[in-house]
Parts: structure tokens; C-alpha cells; sequence
């Protein structure tokens, strides 16, 4: 997004080797569990909604040559605003001044955007809200135009965040392969989402290739991005004859039950994969009658 | 490497433990072995129960469901009056390969009808290291059921297990749990495997070749105790 060159003839020469030591520091400690992952996959969920109903292009980049690059939100309509957040998971985090200092970066990264003539909106975003609103009032003034204070809550797990911001929880639910995702159901595609986004190159990729990324894993129970799924009519004339035996595709996941929801389970695989056809094969080659028959099928 | 044994030991636990650990316990011994210690536990935990007609719920992983759990609910049925039970088939991993990360969703349940209130959860397991999957489960279970006491019961378990375990869930939950081991062990190979623990990777040892294998098999007690509730 920004050369080196930029930085250095806008800058100077020791604003780049800040960055570029930044920058190295940043890239040195890919965990899933940190506060900067737990925020970009909250924003990916978010993302989500915008990407597969509005088929939007939307690239996230992090840890990369910028002075505020914890996570950066790239629209590929120029006029929408570039968003910067710098996350800040400690007790006392102040504004400073200089460089190195947060206001100095976030002055520094406006300036870089309007050479390019991107719109900015920068976010400094921390954990605890007393700190959001102390911030708030110390915020230099000339930041005002382009920068707000976020809060974004942190715990030691994925999951006790996700219980903490509802806007995360129906961000998930939304995503999942299921109408009313089980706890197990959230974390799973939680965390599947988080692992994506760890172990992909972070430079500039977009919030799809993530998502697709992201059903790699089995099971993800991430839905289906697009598209209606019917099941072969062969293998639905054998389901329907099974005794207390019901089913249905919703989401692009084969969700089945047996005896009134005694047992019950979801396929880990979507009903857009080879495997599902093998699936659907397995079941006309051998022609279950019963559930005892077919539940061996039925992982 | 340090193991501790609980309160709960004795000289014929003790070897059963050690017949775990011998790698070479063929997998129909490892087996027996571990209904054997089911059935010492249920034999503590019938003498922790001093109400014949306490509602109790039992709750076991596939891999263990006709070995451990079935020790356990052998000897729980030669006096209570009512206990349910539930089996879980999950599937463990790290997404891409993060190490940090575990998950380990239900991909089937097998969940008897109970009352929601009710006096004793159980919640079985071979071992317990990072405690993922047990996590996983009872989260799943009480979302419909409110028991009074929960046992989280596992021949071994690692000296972090408890911990790890209490600091998923609201003091509201974790007051309520009642931890029964007969051995502690600290160490803890790169592959996740407890030192001398059960003596490596359970599936294996018990007869499933991997997880894939444990996770197609439907348990005896499952078509058993199903058979009576709805026609297969």
C-alpha cells in the first residue's frame, strides 16, 4: 500500500526505520490468541454480511509498512474511507507526542492517506472503556476530524469476547451454518475464522478469499456463501423412508436428527463438496433401511 | 515428570493404571482395564450419592462410552433409580495448524430426555489435558440441564486440567464441580500427549484407529439404552 520511497521523501529517513522496525516486531509474534487477532475477526464478521449479500471487495491488511497498522480496512471504492485501528490492550495507554507516540503516528498516517488521496478514518482502540473515555478527553485536537476512541472488550478466550459484544455474537450467528448456532457451533466458526486469518499472508487480502479460507477447515461450520442446495432425488426417496429419521439442508449443511432429536448431528461438510457427493453415492449404492444402517454414513 | 496419586488410589487401582501405561496392553485389556476403573468410580460416586432417587446424568465421549462410562453406569444402576445418559462424537483440532487454538465441536449427540433440574451431572473422560473437549460438552449440556453437583471424573488428568477447566465457565458453574481422579501427572509431549498419562493416544490404545474411525462408531450402550426409548 505505501513504498518505501513514500514514507522516506514525505518523512524522512528515521520515521522509515521506525516503521520498518515496527513493522518487524509485529510480524514476529503470529498467536491466535491476542487481542489484535481477536479485533480482526471480529471485523471480518462484520465484514461478512457486506461481502456475500452486497458482494462488496473489501481487502483487510495488518502489520504492514503504515504508522497505524494493527488492522487496516480497504473498501475497493476509493471514495469509502480507509479505516487504521491501533490496538491497545493495557491499563494506561496515552496520546504522547513525537514520534514513536501514537498522535504523532496517527498524524503521520493521515498526511500518508491524503497524498493518496484516500479519506481516512483512524481508530485507537482499547479494553478497558474508563481508558476510551479519558482518551476521549485527552485526544489532541487536531485529531478530532479523522479519529475516534473505540472500545473493544478482551478476555483470555475467543469465546468469552464473543459473549461480551452482542454486535460479535449475531455477527458469528449470522455466519454459521446453523439457524440457531450451539455454543460449540459459534466457537467452532470463531475460531475456524481466526485460524484463517492467522495463517494467511496478511499484506492486503480480501474479507472473500478469507471466508473461502476459512471453510477449508472440517468441519468449519461456516454456511455456504451462495447458492441452493437440493439433495439427489434418489437419496432423498431413501431418507424419507427411514423411521424417525428428518433432515434438511439448511445453510448448505446437511443437519439431521433421529427419535424426535435423541440423536442428532450435523454433516462436517458442506452440501457443495466432492464429499457430499460421495456422500449422496454411499447412500444410492447402499441403500440404507433403516437408522442403524445408515448411521455409520451420517459423519 | 511427576505423578501424583489422589486420595482415592488403592494398590488395585494403582496396577490398573500401570496396565495402562505398559504399551504392551493389547487394545481388548486396555479396554477391560478401563471398564475396571469405571467401575471403581461408580462405586466412589455411589458412595458420595446418599439418595437412592437422586436424578443423576451421565455424559461420556464415543471413545469411552462402552469402556469407562459403562463401568461407571454398571455400578450406578445396581442402586440408583434414575439415570440418563448422553454420548458425544467430537472431532478435535487446531485450526490451520495454530497452536494456540483448539476446538473441538460436537459433530453428533446422543442426548437422553431428563428433567431439567437435576441432582448429579456426570461427565466422563479417559484423560483430561487441556480440558477442550470437556469444556465443549458440559457447555452443551447445560444449556438444558441445571444439575446441583457436577462430577468431572477421569482416571488421569494433567496438574493444569482443573484450572484450565474452571477459568472457561462463571463461578455459578465451577463451584459446582467436583473433581475425582486417582493419578495427576505435570508433563506434557510437543504432540499433546500427557507423561505416562494412559499410555498414549487413547483412540489408539482402545481399538479406533484414529479419529475418524472413533468418530463412525455408534457404542453399545448407545444402541442399547436407544433401543428401549425409540424403535430402530
Amino acid at each position: 500500500m505505501y513504498s518505501e520511497a513514500q514514507i522516506r521523501d514525505q518523512f524522512g529517513n528515521e520515521a522509515l526505520n521506525y516503521l520498518k522496525n515496527k513493522h518487524r516486531g509485529g510480524t514476529n509474534s503470529e498467536k491466535g490468541n491476542t487481542y489484535e487477532s481477536f479485533f480482526a475477526v471480529y471485523q471480518l464478521a462484520l465484514l461478512a454480511e457486506q461481502v456475500i449479500e452486497q458482494k462488496e471487495t473489501i481487502y483487510v491488511g495488518s502489520q504492514i509498512l503504515a504508522f497505524v497498522d494493527d488492522l487496516i480496512i480497504n473498501h475497493s471504492q476509493p471514495e469509502i474511507p480507509l479505516k487504521h485501528y491501533q490496538l491497545k490492550n493495557s491499563a494506561s495507554v496515552s496520546w504522547g507526542k513525537g514520534l514513536k507516540s501514537i498522535s504523532d503516528d496517527f498524524c503521520k498516517q493521515q498526511q500518508l492517506n491524503q497524498q493518496n488521496n484516500r479519506q481516512t478514518v483512524l481508530h485507537l482502540v482499547v479494553s478497558d472503556p474508563q481508558l476510551r473515555s479519558s482518551l476521549e478527553v485527552s485526544q489532541p485536537h487536531d485529531l478530532k476530524t479523522y479519529s475516534q476512541v473505540t472500545f473493544f472488550p478482551y478476555s483470555r478466550t475467543l469465546s468469552h469476547v464473543i459473549e461480551q459484544d452482542t454486535s460479535f455474537l449475531e455477527a458469528i450467528k449470522s455466519l454459521s451454518a446453523f439457524e440457531n448456532p450451539a455454543p460449540d457451533k459459534i466457537e467452532c466458526a470463531a475460531k475456524v475464522l481466526l485460524g484463517a486469518w492467522v495463517a494467511c499472508d496478511k499484506s492486503n487480502v480480501s474479507v472473500l478469499d478469507i471466508l473461502k479460507k476459512a471453510q477449508e477447515a472440517s468441519p468449519s461450520y461456516i454456511r455456504v456463501l451462495s447458492g441452493e442446495w437440493e439433495l439427489d432425488p434418489d437419496v432423498k426417496q431413501i431418507l424419507d423412508s427411514i423411521a424417525h429419521f428428518s433432515y434438511d439442508l439448511a445453510k448448505g449443511f446437511f443437519h439431521w436428527q433421529f427419535g424426535g432429536g435423541l440423536e442428532k448431528g450435523t454433516l462436517s461438510y458442506s452440501c457443495d463438496t466432492l464429499r457430499f457427493r460421495q456422500f449422496e453415492s454411499l447412500i444410492k449404492s447402499e441403500k440404507p433401511i433403516s437408522y442403524e444402517a445408515l448411521e455409520v454414513f451420517l459423519i | 515428570m511427576t505423578r501424583t496419586y489422589s486420595a482415592l488410589i488403592n494398590s488395585d487401582i494403582k496396577v490398573l493404571l500401570d496396565r495402562l501405561i505398559d504399551r504392551d496392553t493389547v487394545p481388548e485389556l486396555y479396554q477391560e482395564t478401563m471398564t475396571k476403573l469405571g467401575m471403581s468410580f461408580g462405586d466412589i460416586i455411589l458412595n458420595k450419592i446418599d439418595d437412592n432417587s437422586a436424578s443423576v446424568y451421565l455424559a461420556s465421549t464415543v471413545e469411552d462410552a462402552d469402556f469407562l462410562a459403562k463401568g461407571i453406569l454398571d455400578r450406578l444402576e445396581t442402586q440408583l433409580k434414575s439415570i440418563a445418559f448422553a454420548c458425544f462424537w467430537n472431532q478435535r483440532f487446531s485450526p490451520f495448524g495454530v497452536i494456540d487454538l483448539q476446538v473441538a465441536p460436537i459433530l453428533k449427540k446422543y442426548q437422553e430426555p431428563t428433567t431439567p433440574k437435576i441432582n448429579y451431572l456426570i461427565v466422563v473422560k479417559s484423560i483430561i489435558s487441556g480440558a477442550c473437549v470437556v469444556k465443549t460438552n458440559l457447555i452443551e449440556l447445560i444449556q438444558s440441564i441445571e444439575p446441583e453437583l457436577i462430577f468431572i471424573v477421569a482416571p488421569v488428568t494433567h496438574a493444569q486440567s482443573e484450572e484450565k477447566l474452571k477459568q472457561e465457565f462463571d463461578s455459578a458453574i465451577y463451584d459446582k464441580f467436583r473433581f475425582l481422579y486417582f493419578a495427576q501427572d505435570d508433563e506434557c509431549a510437543p504432540n499433546g500427549e500427557i507423561i505416562p498419562g494412559i499410555g498414549g493416544m487413547v483412540y489408539d490404545r482402545l481399538g479406533f484407529q484414529d479419529q475418524e474411525t472413533k468418530n463412525r462408531y455408534t457404542p453399545k450402550v448407545v444402541k442399547s439404552r436407544r433401543a428401549k426409548l425409540v424403535s430402530v
